[in-house]
C-alpha cells in the first residue's frame, strides 16, 4: 500500500496550461477524492499517476520517483470512467488478465478471481462476456479486475458517473465498504460533490488546474478556504463587509448594505478591512418579521419564493441591497411574507481578509 | 385500392426487369461457354464441356490467373498491414499532417484508374521498369490501400484508446496490450478489409491494362482473346471465375459472417 506524493506537477497542452503546479500527499491505505468541475485537471492528474500523460515536477510512489517507470511497471489499478472491459474476454478472463500475464499457476489465478467474484457479488457470472452485464457489474469486474493485481493504490475515474441514481448510491456504500476491506490507497476522480464528501476520507477540491483546498469531508463543507469551495461544495450565501471592531474572537463588522453584524475569527483582522464570508442556507433561521432576534444577527427581509422538498424547503429572501438569500428550513412560511433572517457568529465562515 | 395495386405492379415490374438486367448476362454467358461449336450463340447448340477442357491448354490463361491471385493475395496482405499501422498512427496519435495523410491514403479511391495506369505507365517506364510483376503489385497496393485504410480506420476507430490502456495498468506491455485487446477487437475489419482488397485486385482492368508488359492478369487476357479469338474459350473462363465468387460467398455467408456479426 502506497504512499503518494507529487511535487509541483505542471501539464500543458500546448498554450493551454492544465495542471499549474499540483502538490499532493496520500497516505498509505488512505481513501481521497479529487473534486472539481470538468475541465479543472482532475482526469489530467489521474493520468500522470498512472503513468500515461507527460508532465513536470516530481512524482514519488514509495519514496521512488516513477518518472521513468511505465504504466505496465507501475502496478496500479485502474477503473476507466468507461470500465473498459475487454468484450472477447468473460468475466473470468477479464479479471484474470493481470494475473495471467504474471504466469501465476493455474490454480492460483482460479482461487484469486474466486474470491473477487465473492467479495464483488459477482458470483455465477464468470462465465458471461461483459455485453450481457448490467451497467452495475460492469463497474464491479473493472473493479476487481484492478484489484486482481494486489495494486500498490487503486485509481477511478468517474466511477459512478454512468450508473443511475439508486445504483450510484448503492455502489457508493460498496466502494466504501472493499476499499476498508482491501485497506488500498485510493484516489478517485468526481465532478459529483455528494459523491465526494460520501465516500472519501479526505477531498481535494481542485479548480483551474490548482488544488483550493484539501481536508476531510466535514472540513471541506463546513470551513471551505476560499469563495470557489464554499460556492462549489453544497449551497452558501456570500457576504461583503468592512470590519469595524475586533474584540477578542469576535468581529465586528457592517454589510454593504448597511447593517451591523457578528462573526468569529481565530486570526485577528485590521479595522476597516474589507471582508468575504459565506453563511450555509442550512444555518439560517426564519423569524416573524419584528420578532426579537434569537441569533446574534439578523436581517429583515421578504420571501421570494418557497420550494418545497418533502423533508426541507428552500426559501429565498430578498434583503436590503438587492441581496437574494438562500434559506433551507423546515418550517412553513408564505411568498411574500415579511420576515426576519437570523444567524449565530459562529456560523459565519469568512472566506478572505486583510489578515494582519 | 386499385391505384395501390397498380402501384404494386408497378413497383414489382422494376424490381423483376433490375433483376432481369443483372442475371440476363450472366446467364447468356454461362450458356455460351456451354457451346458444342465454335460459334458464340445463345441458346448454345448442343451442349458440351470443350471450351472447359480447352482452358488446360491455354497456358496463357492459367499463368494469368496464377499472377493474379499471387497479386491479389499479396496487395490485400500489405494493404490490410499498412492500414493497420496508419490506423495506429491516424487513431492514436494527433501529428501536424494528420488530415493531409489521411487524405492523401484515400486519394486514390478518387482519381480515375485511366488516370493511375497513365501515371503508373509513364512512371515506371521513366524510370526503366517495365517488370509486369513489380509494377503491377505496386499499382495493385495502391488500388486496394484506400479500401482497406477506410475499414481498418473505421474498426480501429471503434476502440477505445482505454481499452489498451486498462490492459497496460495490469501489467501487460504495450505492444502485447495492442496484440491481445485491440487486434482481436478489430479483427473482423481486418477480414473485411482483406477480402475488400483481394476483389479489387483480382477484378481490375481499367489501370492493369497499361503495365502488362512481359506478364498479365486474368481480366485483361479474357479482354485481349475476346478481341482476337471469337471460341468459347473467355466466356468459359469467365463462368469458372462466376463459380468461384459463388463459391466464396456461399463460404463466406456460412462461416466468416456469421462470426463477424455475432459479437461473441
Amino acid at each position: 500500500m502506497a504512499l503518494v506524493e507529487l511535487q509541483n506537477i505542471r501539464l500543458s497542452y500546448g498554450n493551454v496550461e492544465v495542471l499549474k503546479g499540483v502538490s499532493l500527499r496520500l497516505e498509505s491505505a488512505e481513501f481521497a477524492a479529487v473534486l472539481g468541475p470538468s475541465g479543472c485537471g482532475k482526469t489530467s492528474l489521474l493520468r500522470i499517476i498512472a503513468g500515461f500523460s507527460e508532465y513536470t515536477g516530481t512524482l514519488r510512489i514509495d519514496g521512488q520517483d516513477v518518472a521513468n517507470l511505465p504504466p505496465h511497471r507501475r502496478n496500479i489499478g485502474i477503473v476507466f470512467q468507461d470500465y473498459a472491459l475487454f468484450p472477447h474476454q468473460t468475466v473470468e478472463g477479464n479479471i484474470g488478465y493481470g494475473l495471467r500475464l504474471r504466469s501465476l499457476p493455474r490454480s492460483e489465478i482460479r482461487d484469486r478471481v474466486g474470491a473477487l467474484l465473492d467479495l464483488l457479488k459477482l458470483n455465477g457470472f464468470a462465465a458471461r462476456y461483459p455485453e450481457h452485464l448490467s451497467g452495475g457489474q460492469r463497474q464491479r469486474v473493472a473493479i476487481a479486475r484492478a484489484l486482481a493485481i494486489e495494486p500498490k493504490m487503486l485509481l477511478l475515474d468517474e466511477p459512478l458517473s454512468a450508473l443511475d441514481k439508486k445504483l450510484r448510491e448503492e455502489m457508493q456504500v460498496e466502494l466504501r465498504q472493499i476499499q476498508k476491506t482491501v485497506g488500498i490507497t485510493t484516489l478517485f476522480v468526481t465532478h459529483d460533490q455528494e459523491e465526494a464528501l460520501a465516500l472519501a476520507d479526505s477531498v481535494i477540491v481542485m479548480t483551474e488546474g490548482t488544488i483550493r483546498q484539501v481536508g476531510s469531508p466535514a472540513e471541506i463543507y463546513m470551513r471551505p478556504a476560499d469563495a470557489f469551495v464554499a460556492e462549489f461544495i453544497g449551497q452558501s450565501n456570500l457576504f461583503n463587509a468592512v470590519v469595524t471592531q475586533m474584540r477578542g474572537n469576535d468581529v465586528l463588522a457592517r454589510l454593504d448594505s448597511g447593517e451591523s453584524i457578528v462573526l468569529k475569527s481565530d486570526a485577528p483582522i485590521n479595522p476597516r478591512s474589507p471582508i468575504v464570508f459565506s453563511v450555509r442556507p442550512e444555518r439560517l433561521r426564519i423569524g416573524k418579521h419584528g420578532e426579537s432576534a434569537s441569533l446574534e444577527n439578523a436581517l429583515d427581509g421578504k420571501i421570494q419564493h418557497v420550494i418545497f422538498m418533502g423533508s426541507h424547503s428552500q426559501v429565498r429572501v430578498a434583503t436590503a441591497g438587492n441581496r437574494s438569500i438562500k434559506v433551507q428550513t423546515s418550517d412553513c412560511c408564505r411568498e411574500g411574507d415579511d420576515v426576519t433572517l437570523s444567524w449565530n457568529s459562529w456560523d459565519t465562515v469568512i472566506l478572505s481578509s486583510g489578515m494582519s | 385500392m386499385s391505384v395501390r395495386k397498380t402501384q404494386h405492379l408497378g413497383m414489382r415490374a422494376i424490381g423483376g426487369a433490375l433483376i432481369l438486367v443483372l442475371v440476363v448476362p450472366i446467364v447468356v454467358l454461362i450458356g455460351v461457354s456451354l457451346n458444342s461449336g465454335v460459334e458464340q450463340v445463345f441458346p448454345p447448340r448442343g451442349l458440351s464441356l470443350r471450351w472447359y477442357e480447352n482452358l488446360a491448354n491455354r497456358s496463357g490463361f492459367v499463368e494469368a490467373a496464377r499472377l493474379t491471385l499471387m497479386l491479389a493475395v499479396g496487395s490485400a496482405l500489405v494493404s490490410v498491414l499498412v492500414s493497420l499501422c496508419a490506423s495506429v498512427a491516424l487513431t492514436r496519435f494527433r501529428f501536424v499532417g494528420h488530415d493531409v495523410v489521411l487524405t492523401l491514403l484515400l486519394s486514390p479511391l478518387i482519381v480515375p484508374q485511366v488516370v493511375v495506369g497513365m501515371g503508373f505507365l509513364v512512371t515506371l517506364a521513366g524510370l526503366g521498369i517495365f517488370n509486369s510483376f513489380i509494377s503491377l503489385a505496386l499499382l495493385h497496393c495502391v488500388i486496394t490501400l484506400p479500401f482497406t485504410v477506410r475499414v481498418v480506420l473505421s474498426a480501429m476507430s471503434g476502440v477505445p484508446n482505454s481499452l489498451e490502456q486498462a490492459a497496460q495498468s495490469l501489467g501487460a506491455t504495450p505492444l502485447r496490450a495492442f496484440f491481445q485487446i485491440t487486434i482481436p477487437q478489430i479483427a473482423p475489419g481486418l477480414a473485411a478489409g482483406g477480402i475488400f482488397a483481394f476483389v479489387t485486385s483480382f477484378e481490375n482492368f481499367t489501370a492493369s491494362q497499361f503495365l502488362v508488359w512481359d506478364r498479365t492478369t486474368l481480366p485483361v487476357a479474357i479482354y485481349t482473346s475476346v478481341q482476337t479469338e471469337n471460341d468459347p474459350t473467355a466466356t468459359a473462363l469467365s463462368s469458372l471465375i462466376v463459380l468461384a465468387v459463388v463459391l466464396f460467398i456461399a463460404i463466406f455467408n456460412r462461416f466468416v459472417a456469421k462470426h463477424m456479426f455475432s459479437g461473441g
